[in-house]
């Protein structure tokens, strides 16, 4: 067996008529944390339960662990812990109780259920609220639970659905942090439509949209595929009577999409064809007595990555 | 066998958590307690059988409303999907939630022994086989209601038609009974002969019937046998 831990090859998913994913083939290599993007309605959790043996894909094979999810489920399902988009809770048990279960359902032996939900709560940071009732828990919690209940049989495989959604800022930032601390012993496989979610926690991203796959690549590599142009924040301080315009206007390589200026001081949005322009640029204007305050080269962020790879694809398909 | 052992007690603990169980307990008890007290000082007769009548009726609104949630609140609640992406299978699953609503029945049943003690004290001859024969055979009924009720919770969306479902279609059972007086052929014979009441007659009269017993199994398996299926196509859909 080669470590490729999820390999999906060629599949497809209908809903009726509806096709949830079109002919979707990647592959997760195991320790990798892997996130899978795209709108709502993209296909992410569909892709997520045809791993889980949830549901049966139309066509196509899914390999999760080296098992067949058609021919293998049980052992598929051994080797995965699976937090869907709404934690599976039930809200009259208490936190202690549901995990006995949890654990007992995903067949840990008998004799080790104790030490194992200890454990999980300990990782997770269940302990004050242990003997309480889940529905008396704040969402963090509830998602925290959730997660405990993945882990609780060490899976391989961790595939988690959309896990920060709902959750307000320092809960994001928690879940984040115990998502990342998991990596270390799971592989992960996690979907969101948030951009910043996604180049925070994972290494590799596969972006769908309507069933497909667009583009899959590393976080840092998209981010640089999509800066063609060398842009640049620019604060200046300009002499005066310094007339910019026409200072400049010799310099054709250069475009500006932004510039503001407010008594001697400008601030620019510059676009460079080629790296040496800017040099250019600093050089001419420095020697006409310039200053140059502030320099930041501008890094487009996965939003805007993601926004043309989802708009140029569509274009391609109509 | 401990993944089954779970699950009843995630449903057991699910029923004493929750006030359902006790409602229904509550409101079964008064009502039988009535019917006991009216039905002997009325007739002066030391005997269970119209009660025992009286209870089937009754087990007839209650099963339905401890069995409607077992199924559709786990597909609403989003539990489903922890229960079929673990090695649980859907067998486990139905057997577990019977077994479970088994248990609260026999519990419920077991709380009204007092009633035949009662008699016991006062009329000391007293035969107890028709009673305790009455009681296997409520028993026996309980169990195919409660089959009834999980499958009715599996094929519906809300608690509310599953328990209509399966209040109707345990009706249906009862109402077959008269067919034999509406059709005077071999026909209606065998269409009453698949009624849940007359199958339960013999029970209040002591009589073990191993035809009767056959049909309360074969009854319960039947239903139990559908509601794994559609759990078990439940992906496909």
């Amino acid at each position: 067996m080669t470590n490729n831990i999820v390999v999906m090859d060629n599949v497809s998913k209908y809903y009726g008529n509806f096709c949830a994913l079109n002919k979707m083939s990647f592959s997760i290599k195991e320790g990798e944390i892997v996130g899978l993007l795209g709108p709502n309605g993209a296909g992410k959790s569909t892709a997520m339960r045809i791993m889980t043996c949830f549901m049966p894909a139309t066509s196509g094979k899914v390999t999760v662990a080296g098992f067949d999810t058609f021919e293998n489920p049980d052992e598929v399902k051994r080797n995965i812990g699976y937090l869907p988009e709404t934690p599976p809770l039930y809200e009259n048990m208490t936190v202690l109780s549901y995990l006995k279960f949890a654990a007992a359902i995903h067949e840990i032996p008998q004799k080790e259920i104790a030490s194992r939900v200890g454990y999980v709560i300990e990782r997770l940071g269940l302990n004050e609220v242990k003997r309480k009732i889940i529905a008396n828990l704040s969402k963090g919690y509830k998602q925290r639970v959730g997660l405990a209940q993945a882990i609780i049989h060490k899976p391989k495989l961790l595939i988690l659905d959309e896990p920060t959604v709902g959750l307000d800022p320092k809960q994001i930032i928690e879940i984040r942090t115990l998502i990342k601390s998991l990596a270390g012993e799971h592989t992960v496989i996690l979907s969101s439509h948030i951009l910043s979610e996604v180049s925070m926690t994972c290494g590799r991203v596969i972006i769908i949209k309507e069933g497909m796959k667009i583009a899959e690549d590393t976080v840092l590599h998209l981010e640089q595929t999509a800066q063609s142009e060398h842009r640049y924040n620019i604060k200046l301080i300009l002499p005066k009577d310094f007339d910019f315009q026409a200072e400049t206007a010799s310099l054709a390589s250069f475009s500006l999409e932004n510039a503001v200026q407010e008594d001697r001081l400008l601030f620019l949005k510059a676009n460079f064809e080629n790296e040496g322009d800017y040099d250019i640029f600093f050089n001419k204007l420095t020697s006409k007595g310039v200053v140059f305050r502030e320099v930041t080269p501008y890094k487009p962020t996965l939003e805007e990555v993601f926004i043309s790879l989802t708009s140029s694809d569509g274009k391609e398909n109509d | 066998m401990g993944k089954l052992k779970s699950v009843v007690l995630k449903e057991l603990e699910a029923y004493f958590f929750s006030p359902v169980a006790y409602v229904v307990f509550a409101i079964f008890l008064s009502i039988t307690g009535y019917f006991f007290y009216v039905i002997v000082s009325m007739n002066k007769f030391a005997m269970m059988l119209p009660i025992f009548d009286n209870m089937a009726a009754l087990l007839m609104f209650a099963l339905p409303l401890l069995t409607m949630k077992l199924i559709n609140e786990e597909r609403n609640n989003g539990t489903f999907e922890l229960l079929l992406t673990t090695p649980l299978s859907p067998a486990t699953i139905i057997l577990g939630k019977f077994i479970a609503c088994m248990v609260v029945v026999t519990v419920l049943l077991a709380l009204t022994l007092h009633y035949p003690c009662l008699l016991k004290t006062y009329a000391p001859e007293l035969d107890m086989g028709p009673i305790w024969s009455g009681y296997f055979g409520l028993w026996l009924l309980s169990a195919a209601f409660t089959a009834v009720g999980i499958f009715a919770s599996s094929v519906t969306g809300t608690q509310v038609t599953a328990a209509i479902l399966s209040f109707a279609i345990l009706l249906f059972f009862q109402l077959i009974s008269l067919a034999s007086h509406f059709m005077d052929t071999y026909l209606g014979e065998v269409i009453s002969s698949m009624s849940l009441l007359q199958n339960f007659f013999l029970f209040t009269r002591g009589i073990l019937a191993t035809g009767n017993i056959i049909y309360f199994v074969t009854f319960t398996f039947i239903w139990l046998f559908i509601s794994v299926r559609i759990l078990e196509s439940e992906a496909w859909r």
